[in-house]
């Protein structure tokens, strides 16, 4: 018994750990809200617009806090980006719900208000993972789409660098 | 489609706790049919199968505790059986090792640290090891919830099984541990929950911030059963507390930076841990209170501290407070630290501080004014600094510097150690109108509720200084006046309060009736009707005191003079401000106390407050009523004072008479002559031995009512003025007035009893009736009796 | 049992020397039943008794010849028809001829070199057996009797802990620390995980033992990866500065020790995969290799002090994140289809 009585305690001493950083908050906050859904224009010019607000003290972005306007192509346009140039596996954006889309239909279609709530937090879970992904936050797409007021859908695609 | 209902956030728990528990049940069941037979290992199966109902992330910290408390009574059954086991020799050998092959963490902790007690309990493995190891393991669950209550357990089940001496008792191979070995295992213990608490705030959205601050404050419990832990133990005495547990915990609450944990922790050690460590650990303790976060109350913390060490200093069984610990001091400076670190605390708080400095000082130091001095010094400093004047009252703080300044006002119950405060004047000034107005009452009454006398000019001058706002008009006070029922209620407590400037030195007193005059002679119209009264009365028992040490003071009479001149003065200063009743009666009050005193020159004295008094009568008082009363008054105070010649006594009652024959209404001139008659009975003056005697004009004066009577209209009045007037006949004729008679009385009776029947019935009547009947009954009374010196009722006719 | 066809047939039974107080292990099979055998280590001789009995009393055996051999071979199994045999000793019993009467004969293999372990794998097979052979003109008669071999090893001279800090740029660094590169089959595996930095949201941590089973050589290699062991190390997120302590029994995991190009046949490797796993599930890992061994009954004590290998993290944007072999390794898209 004795020797296992010595290797059942076994541990190797742990590393003291500052006060400073026992108590300091953590270091991967990252918090995206997909809010506030407004309906633009008629007929076929018709589309939804979200706010996209994030709050972030990871260093890689350049702004603590940011919120833009963006549809659902938006999201769309990101998502084929980073599908097209990282190695990332990006989750799906939610339905295109081609079928609300289709003429004579007795409702509002994709502008009802319950499919509107529905894409948004489906968009709201896609944007958080994406932006979570360690790989995905360097891509400059992710930027753009997050922090810039308009998308530049010419830029030249690449790598963000924390400094 | 069949729709879920959807469930309500509360119900979703309950759903959720309900499942759970549901499987611990069952689970728990299990292990326990296992253990009756004696399958340990396939009852530690389920035990882990019962602990991963806490690896959920779905529960409220109120349901996970509900699963929590009930899983550890279960383990508790399995931890029993071990130690039964263990004890009967039946040992299952690498018992510590075997569940550490648990795959999943928080399972495995929770058997770790149950089989790990019972290895402490029965002996095995080194107790030391042990102990470190679980708290060293637990490390692996950084899930706040998780952690906290997988901590918790850990204390709980360590509860009686810490190392509580000060020398190692083991001398086998393994090592049982000693005290410092506790303090290291909770101390740890407590870092690693106390930033796993305050780690909490920062999970899950922003926007619940304020669900997770009650979900905390709710936890707060399992951080602070540590703190109660250290206090348990024995061999933490007073060395090690200050060296090893009280650093050790504020280093962890300090530099946590949060104002849940601070606040809480702090008021934790307070109450945890005896006084008598607290009263040695002062500096350090109040030194980490001013490092704390600027949301932190520290007001409170520091409150309740004081609170604590004060009751701890009143305690009888207690040693008290050892000299050597300046307790005052120490908290003086702390608590001027902990201001000026924090420049925006709100200067309530920074008064709530004083006040509980003031509490100190007076329950610890009863004797040491000095120290609340220095309080109201410091505050006073304080409300200059940050240019606090005029505080508005009601205002948080206005009441909480009223609350400091009531507290010796309370304690000392006595207002002359309140002027010997020499920052609490300035400090009241501080005040707006209102407040001074509340604050000045309040002194004011307490002088009066424990009889406080003032027995010198300068504490009178101080004291009316700082009460001014009762004495005078203010800068500051409101355009529109106030109720006046109010202001006659608070001008009464004045003038009441005035009658407790006492000194027993009657030199001393007539300066502080000076400098009372002073003050009140300042006050206003309104004002001096309440209080001028009270310092003439005082001025006329002064001068009594005078006339009753005359042997001691030869210059007695001067000063009687001085004393009149100045009533004389006062009275004057009452009628220029329209009054004259008082005046008129504080008149013949002086000239009442003038004769009888019977100082030099003592009739002059009195004959012109006699004559102020007429003249006021004559050119001041216009209302009947008014007059009547006044004329009574003064009628009975000549008839009272002997002190006047015969060439001053005679125009004197002469012009009673003539005024109460001169009144208004006939039944007025009916009383008042029929009053005046007494004048010239029972009136004295220095012409003859006595009372004056003189028959005739007495019922001259009476005759002269009678016909007045007659003339009243109204058959009521006239029969109640008959019935007056045979009282008088009645007194004159016992006191053996020649010129009244029988006959008199008996024609005045049949008149009565010829009138009164055809009175109309009502209160009024049956009011004269009765005074009738009453009179008639103390005729009957005199008649029968045969004692009746002089009188002689034989031919009354009833 | 074997067929004899007409005449005599009989039975062969072989009884190992000491048998009584041998020592047994257990072995699966290929089918993964476990048997248990007679157990030898390398060197030691195999010796004991053949009893060949003949079923039909009075009736005579005709054979040509009986002998015993020693053989250790490695099947694999996509090669059914060829194994490799990479000890076969033999001793003749008897030479051609008739047989009236149940016979014994004694064989020994003197210190007979029994270089590797036996093992069962996924794919491969190592065995060591006796095989009694009775030569016959139709078909022969064949007993074989499997043993157990044992490989021991000393206490390795060197064992220095693996230490290492790794990550992903900017987002994740963290220093592992093992107390020992070489653990024996008993053994236990201390060490922590220190966090320097956690950008990421981490929900827990594991550490698996993974087995890898590779055979064939070159562009036939095939690999078998096997994860042994499954052990939660961290529940919920940490931050800079926590240290997470590792205790991992072995003992409680069905191991073999670490075998290194058996013959230039197989290989059975071993690694310690540290695994994080964020709230997105997505899995940071980190693969070490560990060497297994068995431990002989007599220990020395390990080298004191620890060799610290401390490798820096490269960020070069360009290259996939697997490429640097230092680095925490993500499921992206490669990691996800071997999955």
């Amino acid at each position: 018994m004795a020797g296992t009585g010595q290797t059942a305690t076994a541990r190797i001493q742990p590393k003291k750990q500052t006060l400073e950083d026992a108590y300091s908050p953590p270091a991967n906050f990252l918090e995206i809200d997909v809010l506030d859904p407004q309906t633009h224009g008629v007929a076929k010019k018709r589309y939804t617009d979200y706010e996209v607000k994030i709050r972030t003290n990871l260093p890689v972005f350049k702004v603590k806090e940011s919120s833009v306007r963006r549809r659902y192509s938006d999201f769309e346009w990101l998502r084929n980006e980073l599908e097209r140039d990282s190695k990332i596996v990006v989750p799906p954006l939610p339905g295109k719900a081609l079928k609300r889309q289709l003429p004579f239909r007795g409702d509002d279609g994709i502008f009802e208000d319950e499919f509107i709530e529905e894409r948004r937090k489906g968009l709201e879970m896609f944007i958080n993972k994406v932006a979570g992904h360690p790989l995905a936050q360097n891509e400059k797409c992710l930027h753009m789409f997050l922090q810039e007021p308009v998308i530049d859908k010419n830029y030249v695609p690449g790598k963000i660098r924390t400094t | 489609m069949p729709s879920t209902p959807t469930l309500s956030p509360q119900e979703e728990q309950e759903k959720l706790l309900e499942e759970a528990l549901s499987i611990v049940k069952n689970q728990s069941f299990q292990m326990k049919r296992c253990l009756d037979k004696g399958k340990l290992m396939d009852g530690l199966k389920h035990a882990s199968t019962m602990l991963g109902e806490l690896r959920t992330s779905m529960l409220s910290p109120k349901s996970y505790y509900e699963l929590y408390m009930s899983i550890s009574d279960e383990l508790r059954h399995l931890e029993l059986y071990l130690v039964d086991e263990f004890q009967k020799g039946r040992k299952v050998s690498d018992l510590y090792e075997l569940v550490q092959y648990a795959g999943n963490i928080v399972p495995r902790l929770y058997l770790l640290i149950t089989v790990g007690v019972v290895y402490i309990k029965t002996n095995e493995l080194s107790r030391k090891d042990i102990l470190k190891d679980l708290v060293e393991m637990c490390r692996g669950v950084q899930h706040p919830l998780r952690g906290l209550f997988l901590r918790n357990y850990l204390l709980q089940c360590t509860k009686n099984v810490l190392p509580d001496v000060e020398v190692e008792s083991s001398n086998g191979e393994y090592e049982a541990g000693i005290i410092s070995d506790s303090i290291d295992f909770i101390l740890l213990n407590f870092s690693e929950m106390n930033k796993l608490w305050v780690r909490m705030q920062h999970q899950g959205h922003t926007r619940n911030k304020e669900k997770r601050e009650r979900e905390r404050q709710e936890l707060r419990i399992l951080v602070g059963t540590n703190l109660v832990r250290l206090s348990q133990l024995e061999c933490i005495d007073m060395g090690k507390y200050k060296k090893l547990v009280l650093p050790g915990v504020l280093e962890q609450v300090v530099s946590c930076r949060d104002a849940i944990a601070q606040e809480y922790l702090m008021e934790c050690i307070i109450q945890v841990f005896p006084d008598d460590f607290h009263l040695q650990t002062l500096s350090p303790f109040l030194r980490a209170c001013a490092e704390l976060h600027a949301n932190v109350n520290v007001k409170n913390i520091i409150i309740s501290l004081i609170d604590r060490l004060a009751q701890f200093a009143q305690n009888e069984e207690g040693t008290g407070i050892p000299a050597e610990i300046q307790l005052f001091d120490i908290f003086s400076q702390q608590i001027a630290q902990v201001i000026q670190n924090r420049s925006d605390m709100p200067p309530e708080d920074i008064v709530s501080l004083q006040v509980a400095l003031i509490n100190l000082a007076l329950k610890c130091y009863p004797d040491k004014i000095e120290y609340v001095d220095k309080v109201l010094e410091t505050t006073e400093d304080i409300f200059n600094r940050l240019n606090l004047d005029h505080l508005e009252h009601g205002s948080p703080v206005s009441k909480e510097l009223m609350r400091l300044m009531k507290i010796p006002i309370d304690n000392y119950n006595n207002i002359l150690t309140i002027l010997e405060l020499q920052h609490f004047g300035p400090l009241f000034e501080c005040f707006d109108y209102q407040s001074r107005k509340v604050m000045s009452c309040y002194m004011v009454s307490n002088a009066l509720e424990n009889e406080t006398a003032i027995p010198s000019q300068e504490q009178v001058d101080s004291l009316l200084s700082i009460v001014s706002v009762l004495v005078q008009d203010q800068n500051d006070q409101p355009e529109e006046g106030e109720d006046p029922e109010d202001f006659a209620e608070e001008q009464g407590i004045i003038g009441r309060f005035i009658h407790l400037l006492l000194s027993e030195d009657p030199n001393q007193q007539y300066l502080i009736l000076n400098t009372a005059r002073k003050h009140f002679g300042a006050g206003g119209d309104k004002r001096i009707k309440f209080t001028l009264p009270p310092i003439i009365f005082s001025a006329y028992r002064l001068a009594y005191r005078y006339k009753q040490q005359s042997d001691e003071d030869e210059n007695w009479e001067k000063k009687c003079q001085k004393i009149f001149q100045f009533c004389h003065q006062t009275i004057g200063a009452l009628i220029k401000a329209e009054q004259a009743e008082i005046p008129l009666r504080l008149f013949l009050q002086g000239a009442m106390a003038a004769g009888s005193i019977g100082f030099d020159n003592h009739e002059t004295v009195a004959y012109e407050f006699m004559s102020q008094a007429f003249s006021l009568y004559e050119d001041e008082i216009s209302d009947s009523k008014a007059q009547l009363a006044a004329i009574t008054l003064i009628i009975g105070t000549l008839e009272q004072i002997s002190c006047f010649g015969e060439e001053n006594h005679e125009p004197l009652r002469t012009q009673c008479a003539l005024a109460a024959s001169k009144l208004l209404k006939k039944p007025d001139q009916c009383r008042g002559v029929a009053t005046c008659s007494h004048l010239f009975w029972s009136g004295k003056s220095t012409a003859q031995e006595g009372e004056t005697r003189d028959g005739k004009r007495t019922t001259d004066c009476l005759k002269k009512g009678v016909k007045i009577a007659n003339q009243c209209m109204d058959n009521s009045v006239q029969v109640q003025l008959f019935v007056e007037l045979l009282n008088h006949y009645i007194y004159y004729y016992e006191k053996e007035n020649e010129q009244v008679n029988i006959q008199v009385l008996n024609q005045l009776i049949s008149k009565i009893k010829e009138t009164l029947p055809n009175l109309e019935a009502n209160e009024e009547t049956e009011q004269i009736n009765k005074h009738f009947q009453n009179t008639l009954e103390h005729l009957q009374v005199m008649k029968q009796s045969d004692d009746n010196e002089g009188a002689d009722y034989s031919e009354l006719v009833i | 049992m074997s067929f004899f066809g007409f005449g005599q047939s009989a039975e062969v039974d072989i009884v190992l020397d000491g048998q009584e107080s041998r020592k047994t292990a257990e072995i699966k099979t290929e089918e993964g039943k476990k048997e248990r055998y007679y157990l030898y280590y390398d060197g030691e001789t195999v010796s004991g008794k053949v009893n060949v009995n003949l079923k039909k009393a009075g009736s005579k055996m005709e054979h040509q010849g009986i002998k015993i051999e020693f053989i250790g071979q490695i099947e694999l199994y996509y090669d059914r028809g060829n194994h490799h045999e990479f000890t076969s000793l033999v001793k003749e019993l008897a030479r051609p001829g008739e047989m009236s009467q149940n016979t014994s004969y004694n064989f020994e293999f003197q210190q007979v070199e029994k270089p590797y372990e036996s093992y069962t794998g996924a794919n491969v097979r190592l065995r060591y057996f006796l095989r009694v052979t009775i030569v016959k003109r139709l078909s022969d008669y064949v007993k074989e009797q499997d043993i157990i071999v044992h490989t021991l090893s000393q206490y390795p001279e060197m064992n220095s802990s693996i230490k290492m800090e790794v990550g992903i740029e900017d987002c994740l660094h963290i220093e592992f620390e093992y107390n020992k590169s070489k653990y024996h089959l008993k053994d236990v595996i201390v060490g922590k995980i220190y966090f320097l930095l956690v950008r990421i949201k981490i929900k827990h941590m594991e550490i698996q033992i993974i087995k890898r089973e590779s055979t064939g050589t070159g562009p036939n290699t095939f690999n078998e990866n096997e994860t042994i062991a499954k052990y939660e190390i961290m529940d919920g997120a940490p931050v800079r500065g926590e240290s997470i302590p590792i205790r991992l029994f072995l003992s409680g995991y069905e191991l073999t020790p670490t075998m290194r190009d058996i013959n230039k046949k197989f290989s059975v490797r071993y690694y310690l995969n540290l695994v994080l796993v964020d709230e997105e599930e997505r899995r940071y890992f980190k693969q070490q290799e560990i060497t297994v061994f068995r431990k002989a009954d007599k220990q020395r004590k390990p080298a004191a002090g620890y060799q610290t290998h401390r490798s820096m993290m490269q960020h070069n944007p360009s290259s996939p994140p697997r490429s640097e072999p230092e680095q925490v390794n993500t499921d992206n898209k490669e990691d996800k289809e071997k999955e």
